[in-house]
């Protein structure tokens, strides 16, 4: 590929994935450099990348919950309304009937994955990568805090915006537990610690690499 | 007639169009003599440093912006040119047809010397809240409403697929898995992954056309607003 040569739009996609070979690389970088037309397409073709990420999210998020897998096995065995109509009730029936000898999903530990998060003090290696959309279920170390009955937790990503937060009580131990009930994409995210007065003040920040 | 967006210049230093109205792609950049702009350059003949930074502050702009954001960036585009300036007047340019490449080296160790310094500023900083940002580039608030009025369209695409082609693009684009794992594991050819990327790419593009159609207005208030 010469620097001259104008950049096909699968090239952009592949750079702003950052797939594209290291010595492909420099070329395409050269030519953008120069190139104004190029510079607004690979901007194009940045936003339509993000915007696929956010949506396919979406997607998943409003389809992996167990109502939305189970309407779709529904759909797929019975067809009449008539007939769905009824098994809706029957099976209404026996969830109520069922549910209060369930055990709960949120202390079930098969579904999560487990990580022990302790603070960066300078020197410290950062925690190994965690694999993206699992199931997190966080222990942050409370060492040399003050302990609290609530703490608020907030976890931001790299642009410091939240994408999830709550409040988690505090059962007396030297780690908090905190179960993620989103599924985060792949990147650099930062879960703050921060106690429940009206000014929320920050107590510990712990990183969070996702890939 | 298509709802277009105002001339404005964009933090990217290029004057922007809209999407749909890119018909004719321009000729691509001529070659360039270095050898000429070098030696003038070192010269120190006003033209040389003008014609250097006539033909690459787009693009350093451009990279400078896209890897950190909007903040701060006609300093770094400057403090880059001083840097590239200084290091051909002492010299270091050995081979002035690798000035490109020098370019784009010294844009690179900017960048990655702004991440290590937001670092450490993080980990000094930790009782702060806030702190520097890493990337500034996604808190444009035109880019975000860009990607969430797409993402609205694709997702009603997306919700149409079947099942398992949507599972293809949940695995390259979301999960960012390698197109051959994709292909072993799902069992395609290289050519159906592309042609399932060009259809869906091609349903988003006629849904967009759709809904631009129908509101247009909306699009040229909205533009109208961003700029104000």
């Amino acid at each position: 590929m010469s620097y001259l040569d104008h950049l096909h739009e699968e090239t952009l996609e592949a750079y702003v994935m950052g797939n594209l070979p290291e010595q492909e690389i420099n070329s395409l970088e050269d030519h953008l450099l120069l190139c104004e037309h190029c510079q607004l397409q690979t901007r194009h073709v940045e936003l339509d990348w993000k915007a696929k990420r956010l949506a396919l999210q979406r997607v998943r998020d409003s389809r992996g919950t167990p109502m939305a897998s189970l309407w779709q096995v529904w759909e797929g065995m019975f067809g009449s309304p008539a007939k769905k109509a009824g098994w809706v009730m029957a099976c209404a029936a026996a969830a109520i009937a069922v549910f209060p000898y369930l055990p709960s999903a949120q202390e079930s530990n098969l579904a999560y994955r487990n990580i022990e998060l302790s603070a960066m003090r300078g020197g410290e290696e950062l925690p190994a990568p965690v694999q993206s959309n699992e199931r997190l279920r966080l222990h942050l170390d409370l060492t040399e805090l003050d302990k609290l009955s609530v703490y608020h937790v907030v976890v931001v990503d790299a642009s410091g915006d939240p994408v999830w937060q709550a409040d988690q009580p505090n059962r007396g131990e030297e780690k908090l537990d905190v179960t993620i009930s989103k599924r985060l994409v792949a990147g650099s995210y930062w879960v703050r610690l921060m106690d429940t007065a009206a000014n929320r003040r920050l107590l510990r920040e712990y990183p969070l690499p996702l890939r | 007639m298509l709802a277009t967006h105002d001339d404005t210049t964009n933090s990217y230093g290029n004057s922007e169009d809209d999407l749909s109205t890119i018909i004719e792609t321009p000729p691509a950049p001529m070659d360039l003599n270095l050898q000429d702009l070098v030696d003038r350059i070192r010269a120190e003949d006003p033209s040389g440093m003008e014609d250097l930074y006539r033909i690459f502050s787009k693009g350093v702009r451009f990279y400078l912006c896209r890897q950190l954001g909007a903040q701060e960036l006609e300093d770094k585009v400057h403090d880059t040119f001083v840097i590239v300036v200084q290091a051909v007047r002492r010299g270091d340019l050995r081979e002035p047809d690798r000035l490109m490449g020098f370019i784009r080296t010294v844009v690179r160790r900017q960048v990655a010397a702004h991440i290590d310094v937001a670092i450490q500023s993080r980990r000094e900083y930790l009782g702060l809240e806030g702190g520097p940002s890493l990337v500034d580039s996604s808190s444009d608030p035109e880019e975000n409403f860009i990607i969430q009025q797409k993402a609205e369209l694709m997702e009603k695409v997306l919700g149409g697929m079947p099942k398992r082609d949507r599972e293809i693009l949940t695995r390259f684009y979301l999960d960012e898995q390698p197109q051959d794992q994709i292909c072993r594991e799902m069992r395609l050819s290289e050519t159906q992954f592309r042609l399932l990327k060009s259809r869906a790419k091609s349903r988003f593009g006629e849904l967009g056309k759709k809904k631009l159609f129908r509101k247009p207005i909306q699009s040229v208030f909205v533009r109208k607003s961003a700029s104000a």
